[in-house]
């Protein structure tokens, strides 16, 4: 469904992703963890064409879009919901036409068509009555719902969530890993998950990808992940303060230092 | 009643365009656009001042707006568009009003019945005194000098006036005469000589003006004008001093220019235009005959001139002035069209002509940075001609060709001539070259000198010749 | 001084970026206008915004400028004697300089630093990558409707300027200078030209466009969550202001 090779892509001087390698198959649940800084976003956002590559290709379903023009683009992009870290709701919007945005863009459909399809979309994300609400209106896990709804509206193949579970008290974000595992079942979608989050990564993940300084360290099942060899995978997934990782950003910082 | 987004941006929308509507409706250039009235044209000597929609009044009331400022022959075409009717004989005249000298269009009715149409011209009187007066005046001389020249050729053209042009140029031939006379022998009192010549000019020019409609009167008055200029250099030749004293003295020019400043400083002139003079004689060898010129150029701009020459006529000397005329006669009596009598018949007659008169030449110059094109008439015929300056304008060279057809000369080749000047003291030059070189009979080297003023204090004078 | 020629060199580099990336965020505004579909929507609500609501603002100033006009140019015209064309200077200084330079400047503190907090926020807030996710391209959807806005209404406000101006001046003039009223309008409006109102209508729509595509540059391209918004909206603020002086020389220099 997504492969993504080689791939690389570099801010001014800071190289973030160096030579990314990555294949999410159709119907599966991607979980790709790191820390901040690896690249995670960076990554994410390649797989739907915000961001453009330096190098190194990224194929949704058999089309090439690393050079893709924008409009066809476009076309490829109705095949993808996108969750986001903040929900990113339009503030401007009230809730309703936030969910619709993309029908409203992309069909025919009446107002009242429209306002009809968000309430239902609302109702699988389990909210009812906020139709009229301004975003501003809602909480921090209500707006991630909404932002939920609002990616599947279109009905989508491909799910991204970034950081969906970031900002959240913990129930609400099991709340939130749930609904993405319902959305899973329910319209059967690929999803890719990225997450620094291991609790909601093991429980919502066919396969967790680590990603560290711009490279894929490891792929592999929940279970392959938990028993690593891989020091630096060790060291996230049990969240320790030492570690090679550590180590590296010591080093760095005092390489920084020195200049 | 709440308003919604759209009727607000609408409501402004509708404001703005209702607004600037409103303005243009208001300006002052919107509301003349409305075309009524009909559009005239004043011929100005100078428009200054005076800007297209400026006010156009009949005794103070606004009776219309100027329309457009153009450009025709060197004056200015003021085009007007006025509301009412005014008389044909109308004249305008632009008039300024309050401190910060706005310029407008005063209307003086005339007293003619009919009505000036649409697309007509009115006159314009002459303009106030003012410096641009000068240049109008100048412009106007050449003007003059021009309705004089194409009178002439009209008289030369014509086959009734020939006998008359030619005892006129005779008359100009004895004036030449006495003018050779005058400088080798006789004197007069610069001052004097060049009141003469006012006067004769004023009387020349009314004379033209006057009677340009009848093509006689023209002859007999410019004979009468060229008899009282005889009549002027022969009283030089009985005045006191001598011409000759003066050049012998010192130098003529010098004196010349003496006068030429002091008359400036009486009258107090700034220059404007360029004008030369110059008088030139030249010896042409092979053929054994001289050649006189009195040229006078007149230069409005620096890349235009007029230039008017009397050349005094060939073959004063020799008996050069032999020459062939081939002739057709046609037959038309008793017995025409047999062989015997054959209807046309070609006869060839050897005539001795003396050329002896005057001719003149004026031509229209245009200068292109050392290089002058000329062309009009040359010694009484169509011609062209090419200068060029060299040597920080000390040397020229000229190249003209005249006569096409070969009438006047005795070959039948157009008269060509070639001539190298060089100004080798202050106004004075020598000069050579070779005439007539297209043909090989008459064709001859030559060699000259000249006097000339490009003394810009002349023009002052001609500034001053009571021309209107 | 090698590190002095090198902030030199950078900070040249950095401005020439800055303007090679406005043109370019200009001419993709240009290529996306130009095809459907329109956000008719949203130009008219980004009209209200620059438009509607900066009305009261430049109503005042308008008027109080052709009002300290009159005074000014009756206190300097008076030593002379030609109080009569006191009308004359405030129409002209109207219509072709102050009318849309200072509606420009006030629309510029106005709407041009809300299209910059606007559309920072939305950049920070990852709204406008949300745009892209929902197959919406960003600088069609909020670029072009702000700059339709900024070249459609400047000039609507100008004109309400120049008027409002003209009659400020007209009333200080005749009500408390008494002037003759009937020779300040004839005044004001003879000597005025059609020309004189559409140039500074064109020096109006030219300031809209400045201060549309500043404001939606600055807002476009923000960094660094609240700060940088913050930073946009006082940086669209003075580099509108300052491209809306320069170019109304040149623009004067052209159309004059």
């Amino acid at each position: 469904m997504i492969r993504i090779s080689d791939l690389h892509k570099s801010f001014q001087k800071n190289h973030v992703l160096r030579g990314i390698d990555l294949e999410v198959r159709r119907g599966e649940s991607m979980v790709i963890i790191g820390g901040s800084g690896s690249g995670k976003s960076v990554l994410i956002k390649h797989m739907i064409g915000i961001l453009r590559p330096d190098a190194g290709r990224i194929v949704i379903d058999g089309e090439d879009i690393s050079e893709m023009g924008e409009e066809a683009l476009n076309a490829v992009r109705k095949k993808f919901g996108m969750l986001f870290q903040a929900a990113a709701l339009f503030d401007s919007l009230s809730v309703w036409e936030n969910i619709g945005f993309g029908l409203k863009q992309h069909t025919r459909l009446s107002d009242s068509a429209i306002r009809r399809q968000a309430t239902e979309k609302l109702a699988m994300v389990g909210l009812y009555g906020v139709e009229d609400l301004r975003p501003s209106q809602l909480s921090g896990g209500m707006q991630k719902r909404v932002g939920l709804a609002r990616a599947i509206a279109m009905e989508p193949q491909i799910l991204l969530y970034d950081e969906p579970t970031t900002g959240l008290d913990p129930i609400n974000a099991d709340m939130i890993n749930n609904l993405m595992i319902s959305m899973r079942e329910k319209l059967h979608v690929t999803s890719v998950a990225i997450t620094h989050d291991m609790v909601s990564a093991y429980k919502i993940a066919d396969r967790i990808a680590m990603l560290y300084r711009g490279q894929i360290l490891q792929v592999g099942t929940p279970d392959d992940i938990r028993n690593t060899d891989n020091p630096y995978v060790r060291q996230f997934i049990t969240g320790q303060a030492e570690g090679p990782i550590a180590k590296d950003l010591e080093k760095e910082l005092m390489q920084r230092g020195i200049q | 009643m709440k308003l919604t987004t759209e009727a607000k941006v609408g409501l402004l929308v509708f404001a703005g365009i209702l607004l600037l509507t409103f303005m243009s409706f208001r300006v002052g250039e919107f509301r003349m656009a409305s075309r009524s009235g009909k559009s005239v044209h004043v011929l100005f000597d100078s428009a200054a001042g005076l800007t297209e929609d400026a006010s156009v009044q009949i005794a103070g009331v606004e009776v219309g707006r100027v329309e457009k400022i153009g450009l025709l022959d060197g004056r200015a075409d003021v085009t007007v568009r006025i509301d009412t009717d005014i008389p044909r004989d109308s004249q305008a005249r632009i008039r300024s009003v309050g401190l910060l000298g706005d310029k407008y269009v005063e209307l003086d009715l005339g007293h003619a019945p009919q009505s000036v149409k649409d697309g007509e011209t009115l006159m314009a009187p002459a303009t106030t005194e003012d410096v641009g007066q000068l240049v109008g005046k100048l412009s106007a001389i050449a003007d003059d000098l021009k309705s004089v020249t194409s009178s002439l050729r009209g008289a030369l053209g014509g086959a009734e006036g020939e006998r008359s042009i030619r005892e006129l140029l005779q008359s100009f031939h004895d004036v030449t005469l006495n003018l050779n006379n005058a400088i080798q022998k006789s004197d007069a009192r610069i001052a004097r000589v060049i009141e003469n010549m006012d006067n004769l000019s004023t009387s020349l020019n009314r004379t033209i003006i006057e009677n340009l409609a009848s093509f006689q009167e023209t002859l007999i008055h410019t004979r009468s004008a060229t008899r009282s200029m005889d009549s002027i250099f022969r009283k030089v030749d009985e005045g006191q001093g001598t011409l000759g004293r003066l050049v012998n003295e010192g130098n003529l020019s010098d004196n010349l220019e003496e006068v030429l400043v002091s008359a400036q400083d009486v009258l107090g002139v700034k220059k404007k235009y360029n004008t030369y003079v110059s008088l030139r004689g030249e010896n042409l060898v092979e053929a054994n005959d001289t050649k006189g010129y009195v040229s006078l150029k007149l230069q409005p701009r620096k890349d235009k001139f007029f230039l008017f020459e009397l050349v005094s006529p060939e073959g004063t000397k020799g008996d050069r002035s032999e020459t062939l005329t081939t002739r057709r006669i046609t037959n038309t009596g008793p017995g025409a069209g047999t062989d015997f009598f054959p209807t046309e018949v070609t006869q060839t007659v050897q005539e001795r002509e003396t050329s002896d008169d005057m001719l003149f030449t004026a031509m229209f110059g245009k200068t292109f940075g050392q290089t002058s094109f000329r062309l009009g008439l040359e010694e009484s015929t169509g011609g062209i001609g090419v200068d060029h300056t060299l040597l920080g304008r000390r040397l020229g060279l000229h190249l003209d060709l005249w006569d096409m057809e070969g009438e006047n000369s005795f070959g039948s080749r157009a008269h060509a001539k070639f001539r190298a000047d060089y100004n080798f003291l202050k106004y004075f030059h020598v000069n050579a070259g070779y005439d007539n070189f297209l043909n090989a009979k008459d064709s001859s080297l030559f060699y000259g000198a000249s006097i000339s003023f490009q003394d810009e204090d002349i023009k002052d004078l001609f500034g001053f010749l009571p021309m209107r | 001084m090698l590190t002095f020629l090198e902030m030199l060199g950078s900070r040249l580099l950095r401005f020439m970026e800055e303007a090679g990336k406005i043109v370019q965020l200009l001419l993709q505004a240009g290529r996306w206008g130009i095809r459907p579909p329109y956000y008719l929507n949203n130009a008219i609500k980004q009209m209200l915004e620059v438009g509607v609501n900066s009305i009261p603002v430049v109503l005042i100033t308008a008027t109080f400028t052709g009002m300290v006009l009159a005074l000014q140019t009756h206190t300097g015209f008076q030593r002379f004697n030609a109080e009569s064309l006191v009308g004359t200077v405030v129409s002209l200084s109207m219509t072709r300089e102050l009318g849309p330079v200072l509606t420009a400047l006030i629309v510029a503190g106005r709407a041009g630093s809300a299209m910059a907090a606007e559309l920072g926020t939305m950049r920070v807030t990852e709204q406008i990558d949300a745009l892209y996710t929902l197959a919406t391209n960003p600088i069609k959807y909020l670029v072009v409707p702000r700059i339709i806005a900024g070249v459609v209404t400047l000039p609507l406000m100008t004109v309400l300027s120049d008027i409002v101006g003209i009659y400020g001046g007209y009333f200080v003039s005749v009500r408390v200078l008494h002037a003759n009223p009937t020779v300040y309008l004839n005044r004001t409006w003879d000597y005025l030209e059609f020309s004189d109102i559409y140039s500074g209508l064109l020096k109006a729509a030219a300031f809209g466009l400045i201060i549309a595509l500043i404001g939606s540059y600055k807002g476009f391209y923000t960094r660094g969550g609240a700060e940088g918004v913050g930073k946009a909206t006082t940086g669209s603020v003075v580099i509108s202001s300052m491209m809306i002086l320069i170019s109304d020389y040149f623009l004067t220099a052209i159309l004059f």
